[in-house]
């Protein structure tokens, strides 16, 4: 039995399944799909994501904590740019302390 | 070594002060976690997956530990206060509770939720305690086609039994699988499905449990907002004493969902949730004649309560001595345990004793704090569920990435888990379970390493299977969990075709 053999039978069990699970065969339960997708919020949670990861380490720790905590805290509606600002400021503060210092974890706070 | 020592050691390893704080600041960020809405267990055992790198073994697993059933605890409050169950295993804990809270009995609904959870905890840690030994014992004799034959038996079973959509968490099972053999291959070194560097150790666990679960947790709590009943923001210690009427009707259902929970996470893939839908099922129907449900009656609430708390513990059966997973959140346990250079199984016990009852004796230690944190302290826990929502999951975000980053190292990890968020993200939409996923995710390499070494042990003859015991057994009893759905569904079908005939 090679490094191909089983990868090889999961994909074609997982084309049946998805073969089967298409056509609605009477093994899937219908299920309604839940509710919409919230595409503001959705983004700023990507957004946030990918802000931390092309940051990190070219700006350094605390800037790219900064953009992840501001840019996620968009995907509430009601929250103000200015409440979005101060929020970001006082996680970049708690993370710096916390990650950083407490954890000491081997990271740049500003800078690659 | 035998039970007595066993515990004398667990103890002794439990009250250590380093460990006694890790369990403590494992049970204060699970009930913590548990209060806030929409973040479940997963994303706060996750989040800290990346701080036991600088821990041992022994102190990560405590505090990962607390953190799953801390949340239990903290997930009943905002059931019982807000309707709005934050974990999975907290849902039923709605059914009565809120009803009990809107009618101004708040207080009471809480103290006997936390004293259901201690109850269903001690029923556990002592079931947890006497039956692992046999049972790892039992599990020496195990070879890899016994594994093969109980993991599939584990994979299968929490697809089915745990979700309403068998065929689609059949499917995300394989998919999970299939994304866990991505990397190098362990027997040849052949590279998997590595388009870069990156993947040269496959998919980061973190990556696929933060984007699937932790991100897509966030997201669900963003636009949903409750108010809690003005009556339980001030309510003080001596609110919290039960009375001696409330205490006679507690044992009963306490009994009954101790033993369902117990039960059934007890057994390989079927973790928590169902036990408390079970046993909520059974307080309906043996309580039916004194009024209906949904109505505020305390034993539908001490029942299921009971039940979570106990599978919960009990849980830690299967992935300890056994090494498979009980559910998502206890592969990601196994996933820590085998980071931290442990390899889960039956030789867990004997040969990191201090591990194993170590993590039993804090059990004890850990829900006695939560009592604590939950009766004489609940009025901090309403106040904490009073901070907004959109203050919160910006930090849960950057810990996120901080932990996804972190764990590995890699830039491309944080992207990785970007990708999996909108996977996820699209996966509820369609209602494709996401724990089969992450099970898959973590059993498919074991599934395939003791499939080929059964296979080189037998000159690949596939019928050892069948011819093993143990394995034919689990391997049958995996068949019949496939075939129940089909069989209702045919069933339902003729019924309604004979409906229609009866009616025409």
């Amino acid at each position: 039995m090679g490094p191909g053999f089983l990868p090889f039978a999961l994909g074609l069990l997982l084309l049946a399944l998805g073969l089967a699970a298409t056509l609605h065969v009477g093994l899937a339960t219908r299920v309604a799909a839940s509710g919409r997708i919230d595409w503001r919020a959705t983004l700023a949670i990507l957004g946030s994501l990918l802000a931390f990861g092309s940051t990190v380490t070219w700006l350094g720790f605390d800037p790219a904590v900064f953009l992840t905590a501001f840019v996620a805290s968009r995907a509430e509606r009601q929250t103000t740019l200015r409440r979005s600002l101060w929020l970001a400021a006082v996680l970049t503060v708690i993370a710096d302390l916390l990650f950083l210092r407490a954890l000491a974890m081997p990271l740049q706070a500003f800078g690659s | 070594m035998d039970l007595l020592s066993g515990l004398q050691l667990g103890f002794a390893t439990a009250l250590q002060p380093s460990n006694l704080m890790f369990a403590f600041i494992g049970v204060l960020v699970g009930q913590a976690i548990g209060v806030i809405p929409g973040i479940g267990a997963m994303t706060a055992i996750a989040m800290l997956l990346p701080l036991t790198f600088y821990l041992d073994p022994t102190e990560s697993m405590i505090m990962l530990a607390g953190i799953y059933y801390g949340s239990q605890y903290g997930g009943a409050i905002v059931s019982i206060l807000l309707s709005l169950p934050g974990t999975p295993t907290a849902v039923v804990t709605c059914f009565e509770g809120y009803p009990m809270a809107r009618n101004g009995e708040a207080a009471k609904a809480l103290r006997l939720a936390a004293l259901a959870s201690l109850f269903g905890s001690i029923v556990g840690i002592v079931i947890v305690a006497a039956g692992a030994l046999p049972l790892s014992r039992f599990a020496l004799s195990f070879g890899a086609v016994e594994y093969f034959a109980l993991m599939m038996l584990g994979l299968i079973a929490s697809s089915v039994v745990s979700s309403g959509a068998p065929l689609r968490a059949v499917a995300m099972s394989v998919l999970g699988m299939l994304l866990g053999l991505v990397g190098t291959d362990i027997n040849t070194g052949t590279y998997r499905f590595v388009l870069t560097n990156d993947f040269a150790d496959g998919v980061s666990m973190m990556a696929l449990a933060m984007g699937v679960f932790g991100a897509a947790e966030i997201l669900n709590g963003i636009g949903v907002s409750g108010k809690v009943e003005p009556s339980a923001m001030r309510l003080g210690w001596r609110a919290m004493l039960p009375t001696s009427a409330e205490m006679r009707g507690f044992f009963a259902p306490a009994w009954r969902g101790s033993l369902i929970g117990s039960l059934f996470g007890a057994l390989p893939g079927t973790g928590g949730t169902v036990s408390t839908f079970i046993s909520y099922g059974v307080e309906q129907r043996l309580g039916r004649k004194s009024g209906p449900f949904g109505t505020g009656r305390p034993e539908g609430l001490i029942a299921p309560e009971a039940a979570n708390n106990a599978g919960s513990i009990t849980t830690f059966i299967p992935t300890m001595t056994l090494g498979i997973p009980g559910d998502a959140i206890m592969a990601l346990m196994l996933g820590a345990l085998i980071i931290n250079g442990i390899t889960p199984g039956p030789a867990v016990i004997t040969e990191n004793p201090s591990l194993f009852w170590g993590l039993i004796a804090s059990f004890v230690v850990g829900n006695v704090m939560l009592v604590v944190l939950n009766l004489p302290l609940v009025g901090l826990w309403v106040k904490f569920l009073s901070i907004p929502y959109w203050a919160l999951y910006p930090g849960v975000m950057v810990c996120i990435a901080v932990g996804v980053y972190t764990f590995r190292n890699s830039v491309m990890d944080i992207y990785v888990a970007a990708v999996f968020c909108l996977i996820g993200v699209l996966m509820q939409r369609q209602s494709y379970p996401a724990a089969p996923l992450l099970l898959g995710f973590i059993l498919g390499p074991m599934l395939e390493e003791n499939l080929r070494r059964a296979m080189l042990l037998h000159d690949g003859d596939l019928t050892v299977f069948l011819l093993h015991p143990i394995s034919a057994v689990c391997l049958g009893l995996t068949v019949l969990l496939l075939l129940l759905p089909l069989g209702g569904v045919m069933l339902s079908r003729l019924r309604t075709e004979r409906g229609q005939g009866g009616a025409a």
